[in-house]
């Protein structure tokens, strides 16, 4: 699945001039800001492209497109911060309204954040021989936002499964299979099982009962019931890939769920994904109880 | 023969005359279906969020004449809306469907392709409130102007072949 041209069908017609697509190519995410240019994240740097200013029409547009002409069906993952759509992560900022108490919607929009899925094949296969040399455990992948986390999980998955390892993927977000419209999107290998739209604790328990995985793999555990999924599952003898926000180990034991869930010794290795100026490096090392 | 073509020209005058009554019921149902479709986009929107294609395409096959021609031909053109907003469909749409409407009632109905799809719920909800009534409002005031005007009409097309029958004759 290409990403880009994924982000690019939602953009203004503006900024679909062919020889502006190699533009793009190196985004890792596209900003979209009312009286503001079109900006593109690159290596976690932000850079305006050169145009006319976004206006909040077409932030709506962009939010028409993505829904289907639909916005009310998205509510509920407005009110996570994002929707998603083919895959494609979209942040969404704005003034919200509030009934009873809870986030029912944006009355105006401010900025959309579409983050663009990458397939990077291969950017894993030498970590998953480091795992595999050093005997497969359950494994966390921790990186600033935007870090890569989930294209990295996506790889490890595809790893896994060439190697003819049952693979259940809790895809709550349709952001690791983008199986959104049915068959995942991106290459997962022959042995993966993908639910996805799923909250992840829910999910796991579904793969657990349902498609008797050997590897359990959920992208961002940030709630209470995902840990208590992920206790779950590793009393299971299920492997667990998983990821978390955290520039390290020593970030992820300064907040209490990240804490117990490291004190239990569930994972035993930590894939760290530093972002540079120069690209982004993985360097796997053992967790200490 | 003559008295055949008098009777021909009143035929006709009565018939021109049936045509515009048929002509102002069919309008006068058409505001009704178009009501009906609106409240059933209100309560769908309020009762199960249903995606607006999907609702558009089912509308098209309960609604019955132009209403239903417009919902169905809004679904089909639903493909688009990556080069056209949802908006300007539904205005084709209402262009290709529902010529029969006054300025005012389309203007109704325009407001409301203004806000589906792209506000907040209760808003969506809102402007079909809004489109109801003024369409219920204007719906009403067609029959009430049929139903003075039904038989004037019969009478006047009536008189006017009478006189021209007198007049050739």
């Amino acid at each position: 699945m290409d990403g880009i041209e994924l982000a690019r069908q939602l953009l203004p017609p503006r900024y679909l001039e062919p020889r502006r697509r190699a533009v793009y190519e190196a985004a890792e995410e596209l900003r979209m800001r009312p009286g503001q240019a079109l900006t593109m994240v690159v290596r976690g740097r932000e850079y305006p492209i050169p145009g006319e200013a976004i206006s909040e029409e077409e932030l709506r547009r962009t939010l028409e497109k993505a829904t289907g002409a639909s916005l009310h069906t998205a509510a509920q993952a407005l009110s996570r911060g994002f929707i998603s759509y083919r895959g494609l992560r979209i942040g969404v900022c704005g003034t919200a309204v509030l009934r009873n108490g809870e986030l029912s919607g944006f009355r105006s929009f401010s900025s959309l954040a579409l983050r663009i899925p990458r397939a990077v094949p291969g950017v894993c296969d030498g970590v998953y021989r480091e795992m595999k040399a050093g005997g497969l455990a359950n494994t966390l992948i921790v990186s600033p936002p935007g870090g890569g986390k989930t294209t990295a999980l996506r790889e490890l998955i595809g790893c896994f499964s060439r190697d003819g390892l049952r693979v259940g993927v809790v895809d709550e977000r349709f952001e690791i299979a983008a199986a959104e419209l049915g068959p995942a999107q991106f290459a997962l290998g022959a042995h993966c099982d993908v639910l996805s739209g799923v909250p992840k604790a829910e999910g796991a328990m579904m793969l657990l009962r349902g498609m008797n995985p050997q590897v359990l793999a959920m992208d961002e555990i940030t709630q209470r019931e995902d840990l208590a999924a992920i206790r779950e599952t590793a009393g299971c003898g299920v492997l667990l890939l998983a990821t978390a926000h955290a520039a390290g180990p020593e970030e992820l034991r300064r907040r209490e769920l990240y804490r117990q869930l490291l004190d239990e010794g569930i994972f035993s290795y930590c894939l760290k994904i530093r972002c540079t100026e120069r690209g982004r490096s993985y360097s796997l090392g053992r967790l200490a109880v | 023969m003559k008295l055949l073509g008098a009777l021909a020209v009143m035929a006709a005058c009565v018939s021109a005359g049936v045509r515009l009554n048929r002509e102002r019921a069919e309008e006068l149902a058409l505001l009704r279906e178009l009501c009906r479709g609106v409240e059933r986009v209100h309560a769908e929107l309020a009762t199960s969020l249903r995606p607006l294609p999907e609702l558009c395409a089912q509308l098209g096959g309960e609604l019955s004449g132009a209403a239903g021609a417009f919902f169905r031909s809004l679904a089909e053109s639903m493909p688009a809306l990556s080069q056209q907003s949802f908006f300007e469909l539904w205005q084709s749409a209402a262009g290709r469907s529902l010529s029969a409407l006054a300025p005012e009632e389309r203007s109704a109905l325009l407001q409301l392709g203004q806000a589906l799809g792209r506000f907040e719920l209760q808003e969506q909800l809102g402007a079909c409130e809004r489109c109801r009534e003024s369409l219920a409002d204007a719906a009403a005031e067609r029959k009430e102007r049929s139903r003075n005007e039904r038989k004037l009409t019969l009478a006047l097309s009536g008189a006017a072949g009478a006189l021209l029958c007198l007049l050739l004759l």
